[in-house]
């Protein structure tokens, strides 16, 4: 619990400058970084102790290059700097978070900002990076000719300079030290004055000068709507104070930088020196950006990464495997004066979670190599490598974090949506986040992998089919985003700019910390969730129990020896359980996808969470075989499992059409009810995700069948 | 009932209470606008943050 009355410092800086990384260094949290633009899209605040003692209240802003803020994450930090956030009042100090490597740039937000009137302190961040391209940059120098105003040097992901941050913020705090203001050109001061007047006027309340630049400068609305300035009453006003501007030679949206780089160049003068020795990262973008190569090498990563993840998961999968075998024989063996218990824990838990957590060590290798690729500066070029892709299908250049994002989670993803600036475009981005093939996806294609790509076709058909199932999203997203861009909300196209951040070596802390932060998620999803779930599923597939059922099957097959009679039991009984019947009642739904009662009964357990399917298909298949039968392998049972009627009676389920549309169902099908909730949050309109939720499914089905239909005619 | 029968039946309806305040719990949140249902590892509150 943050107090009231603890003094409130923000950091604010341009995107990808390291903010995230200095607030965890001085809050000690754990707030996500990532090496590309736009990973922080809220506030999140956290309690920092400064150098005297005193606790603060830190709060890490998303980045931005100016305040002439137009997406919502910009306004996000204008209205904390302002004050305007309900319940806050402005900030008692502004760190502002400088990249060491473009110092200009940066500071552009700091004069900015120095209109507000706000104690500053500068945090030169990254100076490691810096100094091995050949910078230096003299902070006393650039103290001195900011009035005073604290310079830090920090590297903020090494722990340098943290002490002197927490110094120089308990000095901001008393000495109240202010970035000098710029001096204006005189038609510009009293452009200034008149839109302060006119405003004043028409509010009635007070403009300070801060404000009324924004006015005269922004095109967007975004101050006079916060001021309660309206559109006709303003509009006046700012066309004759921007005609003033004119008059002087000056055009008002350039005039801004330009007075504020003149005077910047002057107070750098002599503060940064050195080169800027750029060649490494230009030599390896020249390949990894290149027309031919760059999806080449994109193509051959995303193969490696793949396999990767199989060929090193197979031992440690193998391990848990005996695991939950060995928990499963006990748990029988200590339950057997108690048959129905022992097969609730045995089938319904054991076999359930101890199914969804065999894929642990696939999730860990997988967010190894993600977290190595980010945090190395490869993501944002393969951004930048499907520039084509997205200009094309008229999606905003700033679609490339939330689609990004949508890899792991939708959910991040659908917020990140808060960086576009234009709301149609951030809708259509929305839309098309959920076809990302998310981590809870990953369960369900490892299983099939496994279980009969990989042991037919080999490691390397198995990496393919794990890299098209990943890709079958985005093709569908594509077409998905041309039409509702071009047709149905009519976004207009907007430039792509994306600052590549430059390569580094990937940080172990980090990369560690998110592929734990993965782990822990999949495992209290295992010990919560899916545990609670297969309860739930156990009781639905295991009740009624109708003795008459096991007298039936015992009388029809008298010869039969003992063991294959009880499967034979066991298999009636799940067959006209609830969940049986169910299953059976609708599997002629998804009959044209191949799937059975039993993939049916997966596929609808899987509409609130998908990863569901995994420990269903569990409970299924043991349950199936009888408790007392051998623990068995959900893979192995798969691979065994046949029809039991109509026209396919004893011939296998899964068969390579089965298996393909089971996967790109599971590609395409919106089964996540959190990401439908956020969604319509996102869009502001249940609307919007119940479309994407019925469009998402029908195409799920369609392609499912078309996949099952086609696949079963040619092989 | 017989013990087996009353243990069983007590953990599935714990079970399925648990899953119903949960899903209590993530439709609150989502209508306050923040929260996310966890699983990605993702930066936004956790529902389990609130507990």
């Amino acid at each position: 619990m943050i107090e009231d009355a603890q003094a409130r410092v923000v950091l604010v800086g341009n995107p990808n400058t390291g903010k995230s990384t200095l607030f965890n260094a001085l809050t000690g949290l754990r707030q996500r970084v990532g090496n590309y633009p736009g990973v922080t899209v809220a506030r999140k605040s956290g309690t920092c102790e400064l150098a005297d003692g005193q606790k603060v209240e830190l709060v890490d802003l998303p980045g931005l290059y100016s305040l002439a803020a137009v997406s919502p994450d910009e306004r996000v930090v204008v209205d904390a700097l302002l004050g305007r956030v309900k319940n806050e009042r402005a900030p008692d100090v502004v760190v502002v978070v400088c990249d060491a490597t473009n110092l200009l740039r940066n500071l552009f937000l700091a004069a900015q900002i120095a209109e507000l009137g706000l104690p500053m302190v500068i945090a030169v961040n990254q100076m490691d990076a810096a100094k091995a391209r050949g910078i230096e940059i003299d902070g006393p120098l650039l103290s001195y000719r900011l009035n005073g105003v604290p310079v830090v040097l920090v590297s903020a992901w090494k722990g340098e300079g943290i002490t002197e941050i927490r110094r120089a913020v308990a000095h901001a705090l008393t000495q109240k030290t202010i970035f000098p203001v710029v001096v204006w050109p005189d038609a510009i001061a009293k452009a200034v004055a008149t839109v302060a007047l006119a405003a004043e006027r028409d509010t009635r309340q007070p403009v300070p000068g801060a404000l009324a630049q924004r006015l005269l400068f922004d095109t967007a609305p975004t101050i006079a709507e916060a001021i309660g300035w309206d559109a006709e009453a303003r509009e006046t006003p700012i066309r004759q104070a921007r005609d003033q501007v004119r008059r002087s030679g000056l055009n008002p949206p350039a005039a801004e930088p330009m007075v504020h780089y003149a005077r910047l160049r002057e107070i750098l003068e002599g503060v940064v020196r050195g080169v800027n020795r750029e060649t490494a990262t230009v030599a390896v973008d020249s390949i990894l950006l290149h027309r031919i190569f760059g999806p080449l090498c994109f193509a051959v990563i995303m193969l490696g990464l793949f396999w990767s993840v199989f060929a090193l998961a197979k031992l440690p999968m193998a391990w848990i495997q005996d695991g939950v075998d060995l928990t499963k024989a006990f748990a029988a063996s200590q339950l057997v004066s108690t048959p129905m218990l022992q097969s609730l824990v045995a089938d319904g838990v054991v076999g359930g979670v101890g199914a969804f957590l065999t894929f642990l060590p696939q999730i860990l290798i997988l967010f190894l190599f993600v977290g190595i690729l980010e945090d190395s500066g490869y993501m944002a070029r393969a951004a930048f490598i499907m520039d084509r892709l997205f200009s094309w299908c008229g999606l905003n250049g700033k679609s490339f974090v939330p689609l990004l994002s949508g890899f792991a989670c939708a959910i991040p993803g659908l917020l990140s949506t808060r960086t576009i600036e234009d709301p149609k475009a951030r809708l259509a981005t929305a839309f098309t986040v959920p076809f990302m093939s998310c981590s809870a996806r990953f369960p369900i294609y490892a299983l099939m992998c496994a279980a009969f790509i990989g042991p037919r076709y080999g490691a390397f058909w198995e990496s393919v089919a794990m890299v098209g199932m990943h890709v079958v999203g985005l093709m569908v997203a594509v077409p998905t985003a041309f039409i509702l861009t071009r047709f149905i909300l009519k976004v207009r196209p907007a430039p792509f700019v994306l600052e590549l951040p430059r390569y580094q070596m990937p940080k172990p802390r980090d990369v560690i910390w998110r592929m734990w932060q993965n782990a822990y998620e999949f495992v209290s999803k295992a010990g919560t969730l899916i545990f609670a779930i297969t309860f739930v599923v156990w009781a639905l597939t295991y009740f009624p129990r109708d003795p008459a059922v096991a007298e039936r099957v015992r009388a029809e097959s008298p010869q039969m020896n003992a063991e294959n009679l009880e499967a034979r039991v066991q298999a009636a009984y799940v067959e006209q359980s609830w969940m049986g019947r169910f299953g059976k009642s609708v599997q002629p739904v998804f009959d044209p996808c191949g799937f059975d009662w039993k993939l049916t009964v997966g596929v609808l357990a899987s509409f609130p969470a998908r990863e569901v399917i995994v420990s269903t298909l569990g409970i299924t298949y043991s349950l199936g075989k009888g408790a007392d039968a051998n623990s068995e392998d959900l893979r192995v049972a798969m691979r065994e499992a046949k029809w039991t009627e109509g026209s396919r009676v004893d011939t296998p389920i899964f068969t390579l059409p089965t298996v393909l549309a089971l996967m790109i169902f599971f590609a395409l099908c919106s089964q996540c009810g959190s990401t439908v909730a956020t969604l319509a949050q996102e869009a502001g309109s249940w609307g919007w995700a119940a479309a994407s939720f019925l469009y998402m499914t029908a195409l799920a089905w369609i392609f499912a069948t078309a996949v099952y239909q086609i696949g079963s005619k040619l092989l | 009932m017989n013990l087996d029968a009353a243990i069983t039946t007590l953990a599935i309806g714990a079970a399925a209470l648990w899953l119903l305040r949960r899903l209590w719990l993530t439709l609150q949140a989502r209508r306050k606008g923040r929260g996310c249902a966890g699983g990605c590892g993702c930066a936004a509150e956790k529902l389990a943050d609130r507990r």
